[in-house]
């Protein structure tokens, strides 16, 4: 009997792994939709409303979800202490605090970071190059994350069910 | 000085440091000056003072704290809270208003297009100019301002750094809340350098009245003309007219109905009268009352006012 349950906690252990494995890589994708939102937005607030970078963020953050909400948010108010800190540093830390818990990978935060290192400075026209260069980056992750998705996801699935069920027929 | 002081936030950690060690009151403070490499020097009524590590303040320049180029740049972020993009047009004008309505002027290296300049970049000295509000500044000529319940058209003539923005913001707030000379009118305001209003993301800083309201950093013609049609003005005001086309503006909303209160540099009617735009006004008596201010014995005195027939009315 206890054999039998024991089995059964393999099977279903090994099959939440590859619904979690596949469903991570969903989640993924819905953030790195997320980000591109976020530059629609820093777009026409900066190319349009000429608004700050503070009360542009301020702005993302009540159209966004969480985390970006937050993580916008607590930049606008980390800009307004005026601490000592460059924006750079300020974004650098935000992306680590705030973000640590979304599926973006090491790659979408680094380009995230990247992209804060190149706001505040310049003209109008330089924010808005800054922000086309990063969206056509984070459009190509996009896809490709997307393409990854829809061959590797059920594989994940089918694979933490399969593997579950080899694990079991081991055992028994 | 204290930290809670709005404008204090502005400048590096550093200085800002120093300065809430300042034993002064900001009331009497006029202007805080950061050159790269020379002193940090301070402005208090009419007074130059240098102010050390320990922020005392002393006459000896080789005891003063020395500005960094660094501390100059982590200034101007926040001046400009991260975003230079977005003071593109102030710094092509050289300031940038701040929470307070304080006024930052900037100069470095001028980036010019065409004859006119386009940006500024290495920005090397910065001007903080701390405004401050004197209510009832007004209160002396008012009665000729608004005396039997009409405002009349009045131009203000000063020398520059005289005070005739303060007394022209009094005498908006004055006439927008009403009071014992007029009730209260519908003010509005063109405020081209966000002097008057000295308006923080829109919102204006300094009391210009319950009935004003304010077109911030819109050039003066254009704005008299958006603000007839827009919000049907008793009164427009504006500050430092001079230009042909503010001078037709000023004729057109004079001929709308609007009465007009204006600001102009000049030592006297006589200077107004020698410009060709200027004096046609005052050949035409447009303005009914003119208060000419000088700076002999303090800023902001009025010399005299004066009819639109030039007799004085009040010394």
């Amino acid at each position: 009997m206890f054999k039998i349950v024991g089995l059964l906690l393999v099977v279903c252990g090994c099959t939440a792994m590859g619904l979690s494995a596949g469903n991570e890589m969903e989640r993924r994708i819905r953030e790195l939709r997320e980000l591109l939102k976020l530059l629609e937005i820093l777009e026409g607030e900066i190319g349009y409303a000429n608004a700050a970078l503070a009360e542009a963020f301020r702005h993302g953050a009540r159209r966004m979800a969480e985390p970006f909400s937050g993580f916008l948010e607590h930049m606008a108010e980390h800009m307004d202490e005026f601490r000592g800190d460059t924006l750079g540093e300020i974004f650098m830390r935000h992306v680590q605090e705030d973000l640590k818990g979304t599926a973006l990978c090491r790659k979408d935060l680094d380009a995230l970071t990247g992209f804060g290192e190149q706001l505040g400075y310049l003209d109008v026209k330089m924010q808005l190059a800054a922000i086309g260069l990063y969206k056509e980056q984070l459009t190509h992750e996009y896809v490709r994350a997307r393409e990854e998705c829809r061959k590797n996801s059920k594989l994940y699935r089918c694979l933490g069910l399969m593997g579950g069920l080899f694990l079991a027929l081991i055992f028994f | 000085m204290k930290e809670k002081d709005e404008f204090i936030k502005i400048f590096s950690t550093n200085i800002r440091n120093i300065l809430s060690k300042v034993n002064i009151d900001s009331g009497r403070l006029q202007e805080i000056r950061l050159r790269a490499g020379k002193p940090l020097v301070l402005s208090a009524a009419g007074k130059e003072y240098f102010v050390t590590l320990s922020g005392s303040l002393t006459s000896d320049s080789e005891k003063s704290f020395r500005v960094s180029k660094r501390e100059i740049e982590e200034t101007m972020e926040y001046v400009a809270n991260y975003s230079m993009y977005a003071y593109e047009e102030e710094l092509r004008q050289g300031f940038l208003t701040i929470g307070g309505g304080h006024r930052v002027g900037v100069v470095g290296k001028a980036v010019s297009e065409d004859g006119h300049i386009r940006s500024m970049k290495y920005i090397s000295c910065i001007n903080v100019r701390i405004a401050h509000e004197v209510r009832g500044c007004a209160d002396a000529v008012m009665p000729y301002v608004a005396g039997r319940g009409d405002v009349r058209h009045t131009l203000i003539i000063s020398p520059p750094g005289c005070g005739k923005t303060t007394l022209l913001r009094d005498m908006i707030r004055q006439i927008s809340n009403g009071g014992k000379h007029c009730r209260g009118r519908t003010v509005g305001v063109v405020d081209e350098r966000s002097e008057l209003g000295g308006a923080y993301r829109g919102i204006p800083q300094n009391d210009l009245g319950m009935r004003t309201d304010l077109l911030d950093c819109c050039p003066k013609a254009e704005g008299m003309m958006l603000l007839i049609r827009s919000m049907a003005p008793q009164v427009i005001a504006v500050d430092e007219i001079g230009g042909e086309e503010d001078i037709r503006a000023v004729e057109t909303a004079v001929n709308c109905g609007c009465r007009i209160l204006a600001t102009v540099h000049g030592n006297g009617i006589e200077d107004i009268q020698r410009r060709p735009m200027l004096g046609r006004l005052v050949e035409e008596k447009i303005f009914e009352c003119y208060i000419v201010l000088h700076n002999l014995g303090g800023v902001g005195k009025i010399r005299n006012v004066l009819d639109r027939d030039g007799q004085v009315l009040y010394v």
